[in-house]
């Protein structure tokens, strides 16, 4: 199986390389299969960032395949199987007489040197955890390795915004807290929801609009549910707090079941 | 099957949290604020930033770093503080 798709920048493609989807690979090949994809490389330098990206994804293809084969390059090519794998390709080919007109002998052997796999193998690091659907690393590594090509740095506005939201948060009322709160949770389960659809689906454009709309009928049944209420007071905010608290957990919960 | 049930999960989900978020909001503006204006602007500038300083914490900070179990226990943490808020507020 040859995948030939562009880095995880995003969750779409993130689905791709993840321990959830390279089971279900092994599932559908044959004992001696193999499965292969390459990620951008770098030829001479292999930064902090990028050894955690190659790690997260080298380590997810190794809790399932017993055998994987990373090539370096300006693009690295992992290859990975149950059956055996060996990095001398130039030999194999020669071996079955495969004729072919640009990988030839000198080219594999230049980029299969023993040096480029001790350097490249050395990098790699086993105590970066594996990448999963719902908790996707290397998409977080790869937009480290996209921000470190530039030199903008983002601590000062991240700490003059951060400031500015804590004296806001601190000057608000107990209820304004709370509304903004249920402001923020409520965006981020709205935000979980269409990024779960979209690794559960391949892509969020076919069932955003149902969603959001689920949301705003939902919207308009709790506003109702108000002027049903007989007696309303801070106790009634106060069931409904509790309501959310318990809500999180069955919510979190419904994604591992 | 399986892609219906999916679907059917997120909506529901969708539908829920709408519904207690609607129910916070209205009962939050009639409890609290006593003229329609008051009602409008201070609340509604309230759960507007947080959903602001959602879109933006959530996909560039939670999901990738800590996950969407990770994002969801600190999302219960949040509640949690606010709570006893509510609590001394009431008394």
């Amino acid at each position: 199986m040859i995948l030939d798709l562009p880095d995880p920048l995003s969750l779409q493609l993130n689905r791709f390389y993840t321990l959830e989807f390279f089971r279900e690979v092994r599932d559908i090949l044959l004992p001696q299969g193999i499965i292969c994809f390459a990620t951008v490389g770098a030829e001479n330098y292999i930064s902090h960032d990028r050894a955690s990206f190659l790690s997260a994804i080298y380590n997810s293809l190794q809790s399932v395949f017993k055998n994987i084969l990373v090539i370096p390059r300006e693009r690295n090519i992992f290859i990975a199987s149950d059956g055996s794998l060996t990095s001398d390709i130039a030999l194999l080919i020669a071996a079955r007489g495969i004729q072919t007109d640009y990988v030839y002998e000198h080219y594999l052997r230049e980029r299969t040197t023993k040096e480029r796999l001790a350097l490249l193998k050395g990098s790699l690091s086993e105590d970066v955890p594996v990448n999963r659907d719902f908790h996707p690393r290397t998409y977080s590594y790869k937009i480290h390795v996209w921000l470190g090509m530039f030199q903008e740095r983002f601590t000062l506005p991240l700490i003059i915004g951060a400031l500015l939201l804590t004296i806001y948060f601190l000057r608000l009322g107990i209820m304004g807290k709370v509304l903004f709160s249920t402001g923020f949770v409520a965006s981020s389960l709205e935000v979980i929801i269409l990024l779960v659809y979209q690794i559960l689906f391949g892509s969020v454009y076919t069932g955003i609009g149902i969603i959001i709309a689920a949301f705003m009928f939902g919207l308009v049944v709790g506003s109702y549910m108000e002027k049903r209420m007989e007696r309303i007071s801070t106790k009634s905010i106060m069931k409904i707090e509790i309501g959310i608290i318990i809500y999180l957990p069955s919510f979190s919960s419904s994604f591992y079941g | 099957m399986k892609a219906f049930a999916g679907s059917f999960l997120l909506i529901t989900l969708s539908v829920v949290t709408g519904v207690l978020t609607g129910a916070e909001f209205s009962i939050t503006g009639k409890v609290s604020f006593s003229t329609p204006w008051d009602t409008a602007g201070t609340p509604y500038a309230a759960d507007l930033i947080g959903v602001s300083l959602n879109a933006f914490v959530t996909t560039i900070f939670f999901i990738p770093l800590i996950g969407i179990y990770g994002s969801c226990l600190f999302l219960i943490g949040l509640k949690i503080i606010i709570f006893p808020l509510l609590c001394i507020g009431e008394k």
